[in-house]
């Protein structure tokens, strides 16, 4: 069991910076100081996860990269948008793609 | 949910030692909630009238006559005597902060509320110190505003379709774009469109290919035409998150997800993308 010191809580645009968060097996198991919204939003972080499809059906990650890159290649208005609960790294990356597809990008802060 | 205790109300500060009683604080509402029975004041407002309230606090600030209105009338459902005190009690303090959330812009006046809130803000720095701090949703939607204006000038709304960016809020924001029915592609990242915008945008989403990046099941990646699973940034990866107050955190990586990141999806899409327009090129 590993306990991680000062962990941020991503849910909210406070990003308390004070958490502890026990981690077993690769599972977390313990969240302290956490609000209770921050708190369910780390305990729940493993559960519920996505798969990988392409209209509903199962692929591989290889599979729906293709296919992504075709329908934003192809269309003649794209756009990027959330971008949100994401690192500014990812954030820097989805505007350089799109300036390449000749999109617009846009966040939830403009409603 | 601890905006109360670790930042704003009940701190403990360089300058205000004893926390909660070293403060004042002012809720403006419509109606009464959670935070409102914690002020010092409570102003209950009329909703719809957030344009008409900033304007008469920017005169009073001013001091500037208001001949129209009679001492004993109201702004916005509350007495202008109490705005006057509340502009008395702004002036007097050292440093104040006003803390605005998402409702100033979603009544009439939209953004121009804004402006007024700013500019008031801006005129009061005449007086003391003052400060002004958008309450944000999501973890970093302060730092999409800040890499979007440092990569593009612009926060949000940007148009890269010239090859040179334009930022239009109306015209190139979300809402307006999908009711319109203007794009004919998305790519959504982070975030939930099918549980946050109004049935007439997402209609829109639906109807054309929509690409989504998210660790988990939601309302958006169940029609989706593409769905990849990303790892949770500050959970899965670590990377660089904005606070509200616009200081940049480093998230931590907790557990392995069998996902990539965003940022690895994001440049494998482009880097596809760049290798099918370079190879197109070579073959004019």
């Amino acid at each position: 069991m590993s306990s991680h010191q000062d962990v941020v809580c991503t849910f909210c645009g406070c990003l308390c910076d004070d958490l502890e968060v026990e981690v077993a097996d690769n599972q977390i198991t313990k969240v302290k100081r956490a609000c209770t919204i921050g708190r369910n939003k780390l305990m729940h972080a493993q559960s519920d996860l996505a798969s990988v499809r392409i209209n509903g059906q199962a692929a591989t990650l290889e599979e729906a990269l293709n296919e992504a890159a075709g329908i934003l290649g192809k269309a003649k208005a794209p756009l990027v948008y959330g971008l949100c609960s994401t690192t500014t790294e990812a954030q820097r990356e989805a505007v350089a793609l799109t300036e390449l597809i000749g999109g617009i990008v846009d966040n939830p802060s403009s409603y | 949910m601890r905006h109360l205790s670790r930042y704003s109300a009940l701190a403990k500060g360089l300058f205000v030692a004893e926390g909660r009683k070293g403060r004042k604080v002012v809720v403006i509402d419509v109606r009464p909630t959670a935070t409102s029975k914690q002020a010092d004041e409570f102003l209950e407002i009329t909703p719809g009238q957030d344009f008409e309230i900033a304007t008469v606090l920017r005169a009073i600030i001013k001091g500037l006559p208001l001949p129209e209105l009679p001492e004993d009338s109201t702004v916005g459902g509350v007495p202008l005597s109490k705005w006057r005190e509340l502009v008395s009690l702004m002036k007097a303090c050292h440093y104040g902060v006003v803390m605005f959330g998402i409702g100033v812009t979603e009544s009439r006046g939209k953004d121009l509320n804004l402006e007024q809130i700013i500019k008031l803000v801006g005129e009061m720095n005449e007086f003391t110190r003052f400060y002004a701090i958008p309450m944000r949703g999501h973890g970093n939607v302060n730092g999409s505003n800040q890499v979007l204006t440092w990569q593009t000038g612009y926060p949000f709304a940007v148009n890269l379709s010239r090859g040179y960016p334009r930022y239009n809020p109306g015209e190139f924001s979300v809402m307006d774009l999908l009711i319109r029915r203007e794009v004919d592609a998305a790519l959504i990242i982070a975030t939930d469109p099918g549980a946050h915008l109004p049935k007439v945008a997402v209609e829109h989403l639906k109807n054309i290919p929509t690409i989504v990046l998210e660790p988990h099941e939601n309302l958006t990646t169940s029609w989706a035409n593409v769905v990849i699973p990303v790892a949770p940034a500050g959970v899965g990866v670590s990377g660089t998150f904005y606070r509200m107050d616009n200081v940049a955190l480093q998230v931590k990586k907790l557990a392995d997800f069998p996902f990539p990141s965003d940022l690895e999806v994001v440049k494998s899409i482009k880097e596809r993308i760049a290798d099918v327009k370079d190879y197109q090129r070579a073959s004019l």
